[in-house]
């Protein structure tokens, strides 16, 4: 057995929205892996699932061969889709938090990279600019030697440069035997280091396939590829605006 | 994992409340002056009765009220927001199991009450000393002779030890009876902040309810209790009565606590929802 993440026919409702319908889905160790959707497509629902900050409607996730709990949090390094440091905290307690609780969190390493961004021990969380405070959270995240990181939509809302910071970031500071999961609907920006997609739509698993392996069967890349099968039907004005 | 997460949630709580510690010391420093010059100077009347005299104590007591209220909203807020909000993201991927989070908030709720109630204390001791430190030491120190002359019944130190067992137990209750409200209203889809007021309404209502159907079921058999031990042993008696009085409420409170706890701990576990 080779799994490092394995869901099981994994549902889960938002009263009568289906956020995640039947989705099967097994990642190997040592992967970069785009989680990839539109909006609303259920990707963040199915990496909580994974953190066990959701619980599913039905169906079952198993991370290293465990249901989520402490055993899988603490090989789980989880980069949310918000802020979630507490504000009063400085960037020295947060670095102190990480340390004690994750025997994985490498200290230097992230003392290193807030030396990098200027942060200062004393800084407190809610001084930083909301940038700065990103990229924070990101580098807590990377300095772990986890075996799997749930990224959820970290280059969302930031400008380019940002963006390349942050996939440097990621691609430089991760476990070389860990995987990456990583969601987005920026495709174009990461395509370049992922060696699987999984296409979710609806709450349904469309697509999981290597990267070279798209590109070869279809001969588009990644980006191309989900702006086909994603795009929306264009409204032209209706019939008044077609005549 | 539960000694690490005690050390987070008391720094945050220190950070927060040792402001108000300190300044309800120094208005216990405030009084004892303003008391002294009052008494000495022998004016009663006017303004300066009003400023000295009288506001002192004013703000003191506004003080006690507001530090009791803080404590009982940053012990529901510590939990719904550090638990329950985006707080939650960080809490809940640490490797620490749900009963922990539960019990290190209990424990750091309990040391926020204990050293409010000691802090109170040490400031009525800072007036009289301020005051009078002469008389005060020396009325101190004629407590242990005042105590020894008291004729205590046998048994009475087992009293008070039940007693300060059963407030500390029902201070965690109380508490955990709180989460357990909160845990409730996080099963609704909106407003969840209100279910969790009427979980807690709730839950006091089917509380006396039960505790007086469980007195008027009881009460005969406390009454032969009581009887059995005042006929048979006098005044001493009453102290064996009082004390298993307290041990059935020591117990009532106990099964309370292991209900609240668990039915919190089931929720979070089996219907986190964190959004």
């Amino acid at each position: 057995m080779n799994e490092l993440v394995k869901c099981e026919a994994l549902c889960r409702d938002f009263g009568p929205v289906k956020a995640l319908d039947g989705v099967d889905l097994t990642l190997e160790p040592g992967r970069i892996v785009g989680l990839l959707g539109p909006n609303g497509s259920g990707k963040t629902t199915l990496i909580k699932i994974m953190n066990g900050l959701l619980q599913p409607s039905s169906g079952e996730v198993l991370i290293a061969g465990h249901r989520p709990g402490p055993a899988t949090k603490g090989i789980i390094s989880y980069l949310p889709d918000r802020g979630y440091f507490p504000d009063w905290m400085k960037v020295g307690d947060m670095i102190d938090l990480f340390a004690d609780f994750y025997e994985d969190f490498d200290r230097v390493k992230a003392e290193d990279m807030c030396r990098s961004l200027e942060l200062a021990d004393a800084q407190t969380i809610k001084t930083l600019s909301k940038g700065n405070r990103e990229k924070m959270q990101l580098m807590l995240v990377m300095s772990r030697a986890a075996r799997l990181y749930l990224l959820d939509e970290p280059i969302a809302g930031v400008d380019p440069a940002a963006r390349d910071y942050i996939m440097h970031t990621i691609l430089t500071n991760y476990s070389e035997n860990g995987t990456v999961l990583i969601s987005t609907h920026l495709i174009e920006d990461v395509e370049q280091v992922l060696d699987e997609a999984v296409f979710l739509q609806q709450g349904r698993i469309v697509l999981h396939e290597s990267v070279d392996g798209i590109r070869e069967r279809t001969g588009k890349s990644v980006d191309a590829l989900f702006r086909e099968m994603f795009r929306t039907q264009m409204w032209n004005g209706g019939e008044s605006n077609a005549r | 994992m539960l000694g690490k997460l005690i050390k987070y949630d008391l720094r945050s709580c220190l950070r927060k409340f040792w402001v108000l510690w300190l300044a309800l010391a120094a208005l216990g420093v405030v009084n004892g002056l303003s008391i002294r010059y009052v008494l000495e100077s022998g004016d009663f009347r006017g303004i300066w009765m009003f400023l000295l005299g009288i506001l002192p104590i004013i703000l003191l007591s506004v003080l006690v009220m507001i530090i009791a209220i803080m404590a009982l909203v940053y012990i529901c807020e510590r939990f719904y927001k550090g638990l329950l909000g985006d707080e939650g993201y960080l809490m809940f991927t640490l490797p620490a199991t749900t009963a922990e989070h539960i019990a290190s908030k209990s424990i750091v709720a309990l040391i926020l009450e204990l050293i409010s109630g000691l802090v109170a204390v040490l400031t009525v001791f800072l007036v009289m000393v301020v005051y009078d430190a002469p008389r005060t030491l020396e009325f101190l120190g004629k407590i242990p002779a005042y105590l020894r002359e008291i004729p205590f019944p046998r048994g009475t130190g087992w009293l008070v030890a039940e007693t300060v067992i059963l407030s500390l137990v029902m201070a965690v209750v109380s508490n955990l009876h709180i989460y357990q409200a909160i845990a409730i209203g996080h099963l609704a889809k909106k407003h969840r902040g209100a279910w969790a007021v009427l979980a807690y309404v709730g839950i006091n209502i089917a509380l006396s309810i039960l505790t007086f159907m469980l007195a008027d079921l009881g009460v005969s058999r406390f009454d032969r209790m009581f009887s059995f031990f005042f006929d048979d042993t006098g005044f001493h008696g009453a102290v064996g009565a009082i004390s298993a009085g307290l041990g059935v409420s020591l117990l009532y409170q106990l099964i309370l606590g292991v209900v609240f706890f668990f039915g919190t701990k089931v929720i979070l576990d089996r219907r986190l929802n964190l959004e």
